[in-house]
């Protein structure tokens, strides 16, 4: 759980046994992203997996249920959203898209489906490390690095010039925390042609 | 439906492991207590293992991070669509089966779909276009893509046997009249024997193919690193006197200082460089008009056609082979000298041709020009690890115009 949770865990454990939905946009906010991204590792279509992770959530709606912790209510969600991504596999014989997932149904990855559920934690607290950046830092990390635009394209949809580019991209690096972002960013060079 | 299962995941315990690998991302010391969590967690499975491995390669990180950015894309979408049934259901509280109800839903997300859609029509037209171009391109169906060039070379033994370093894990490759060669993460060092050969020398030679860069250090600890298509003769002991070697092609040379035993470059029968503790980088290609010897640090003594030049840090020497003669030039952009070895194409200045030789080293293709050489200088830098048609991509645009062919061939046409 974030620290800066607006509920009291016994609070937000009770809202939702109570079927409140004015706390849905929270709870959305915190597990949506890690539930696609744990459901598309497994089955490779990022629609189905908003799908799954949209029904895991609104299930606390339908079956309202009373958890001991935010701990065994985030367990709930994921283990929702791996057998709905299970099943959706086995529904649909995506056999060549998840060799990996089907080859080994039983030991069935509880290990991998366990590195996924860390994996997703880390991405978010990087993805904020990036989305704290000032804007005009944080755009410039976004197109170069996250959606790995050229520099010319990058530059022209902020609208600024190479150079300036250039500058915003080295205070960039040095905003950051994390060794591994900053050695990627740097690792993106400018590709100038002319003749 | 079946009960389902909650206790697949102990959450507690898995929530403790992220904030650890963040903070080790972030090169932060980690407690004893963290450290010992982090061990743990990776011993518990080959996954979590491999995870962490992932995590110190900056381009799987940029992938795991574009997927989290394409999620986060659609984040507001989904949350409208997931208010929307929270509030059909409380609406309808005796039917509570979501199967029932298919209809809405979807008609829900086409409407969602179509004013997501105006709000970037601008941002889809562009996207769809450069699509197109990318697709009506001039690459052939059926052309696999060329990847980039990476680790690896052959090393020839004093016998003539060879042995192969792209396939083998770390470890004594070889042992050399009593000098162990040993290969680790990638890199090929001479366990330092003491005493010096007296007899004949035992030589070695290190041969990168086209597609290839190796990183070796020789007996006297000197490094080299040697650039595509290239090749190094060594002696496998370096006598009292001097320490001598040969190149042809290109590596970049950070010589161990000793004074009393010089380090000889032998590029060809009328060129060597002579070194006293130093770095510098020799273009050395047979196919290349002229050998530029260029200095970072340190002093070099250059021989080549009776004629003899020292360089001072940041001149580059430049043999012509056709005039036989030497011309020294100051200030010299390291930068572009050293891209190679920094994982760069730097095209600054280049002929199409100059860049094509560039490319042939690296990705193992044959350049074939159909129609004469095109005269075109580029600019600029391409990072080597992408791959050939995306560097042809880039060249594109610059009016370079060509087609790929079976069996690594590029046609370049006017």
């Amino acid at each position: 759980m974030p620290a800066d949770a607006p509920y009291q865990e016994e609070e937000l454990l009770t809202r939702i046994v109570e079927g409140d939905a004015t706390i849905y946009p929270y709870l959305f906010d915190t597990y949506y992203n890690s539930l696609v991204y744990f459901s598309l590792s497994i089955i490779k279509d990022q629609q189905q997996a908003e799908d799954i992770a949209v029904d895991s959530l609104v299930k606390l709606w339908q079956v309202p249920t009373r958890f001991e912790t935010t701990g065994k209510l985030r367990g709930y969600l994921f283990t929702l959203a791996r057998n709905a991504s299970l099943n959706y596999l086995k529904h649909l014989r995506v056999r060549e898209r998840s060799e990996q997932v089907l080859a080994h149904p039983e030991a069935l990855i509880d290990a991998r489906l366990e590195a996924l559920v860390v994996e997703a934690d880390l991405l978010r607290l990087v993805y904020q490390e990036i989305a704290q950046l000032p804007d005009a830092y944080r755009q410039v990390v976004e197109l170069l690095y996250v959606e790995g635009l050229s520099a010319a394209e990058a530059a022209d949809r902020l609208g600024i010039s190479m150079d300036n580019l250039r500058q915003r991209k080295g205070r960039a690096i040095k905003e950051l925390k994390s060794g591994l972002l900053k050695k990627g960013l740097n690792d993106i060079f400018f590709s100038l042609i002319f003749f | 439906m079946a009960e389902e299962d909650f206790s697949t995941f102990n959450m507690e315990l898995l929530a403790l492991v992220a904030p650890v690998l963040q903070k080790q991302l972030r090169g932060e010391m980690l407690s004893g207590e963290e450290w010992l969590l982090l061990e743990e967690w990776k011993n518990r499975s080959a996954a979590n293992a491999a995870l962490a491995e992932r995590l110190e390669n900056p381009a799987a990180v940029q992938d795991m991070l574009k997927t989290w950015h394409d999620i986060e894309k659609n984040r507001e979408l989904n949350k409208q669509r997931g208010i929307s049934k929270i509030k059909a259901l409380a609406f309808d509280t005796i039917n509570t089966n979501p199967a029932m109800r298919p209809l809405p839903r979807r008609l829900l997300r086409y409407a969602a779909a179509i004013i997501f859609l105006l709000g970037t029509g601008a941002f889809w037209w562009t996207f769809h276009k450069n699509n197109n171009q990318e697709l009506g391109g001039n690459k052939p169906p059926g052309t696999a893509i060329i990847g980039p060039g990476h680790n690896g070379a052959i090393l020839t033994l004093a016998d003539g046997s060879k042995v192969v370093l792209d396939s083998m894990g770390n470890g004594v490759v070889a042992t050399q009249y009593g000098a162990k060669v040993s290969l680790y993460n990638g890199q090929l060092a001479y366990d330092p024997v003491n005493s010096s050969a007296t007899g004949s020398l035992i030589y070695n030679t290190v041969t990168t193919p086209k597609g290839r860069e190796f990183r070796l250090q020789l007996p006297d600890g000197s490094k080299v690193w040697l650039n595509a298509a290239s090749t190094v003769r060594y002696p496998t002991t370096f006598t009292d006197k001097e320490r001598r070697v040969e190149l042809e092609g290109e590596a970049y040379f950070e010589v161990a200082k000793n004074a009393s035993r010089p380090f000889i470059v032998k590029l060809n029968d009328a060129t060597a460089v002579e070194v006293l503790g130093t770095s510098f980088n020799i273009n050395a290609y047979k196919n290349e008009t002229a050998i530029k010897t260029t200095l970072l640090e340190g002093a070099v003594r250059l021989q080549a056609y009776q004629q003899v030049q020292t360089l001072t840090p940041g001149q580059q020497a430049s043999i012509s082979l056709a005039r036989q003669q030497m011309k020294v030039i100051s200030n010299v952009d390291i930068d572009h000298v050293m891209a190679w070895k920094n994982g760069l194409f730097d095209f600054n200045d280049a002929s199409l041709e100059e860049v094509m030789r560039q490319l042939e080293r690296w990705y193992d293709i044959e350049v074939i020009y159909e129609k004469g050489i095109p005269a075109i200088r580029f600019g600029g830098e391409i990072n080597k690890k992408n791959s050939l048609q995306d560097v042809l991509q880039i060249l594109e645009s610059s009016n370079v115009h060509y087609r790929l062919e079976e069996g690594r061939k590029l046609v370049v046409v006017p």
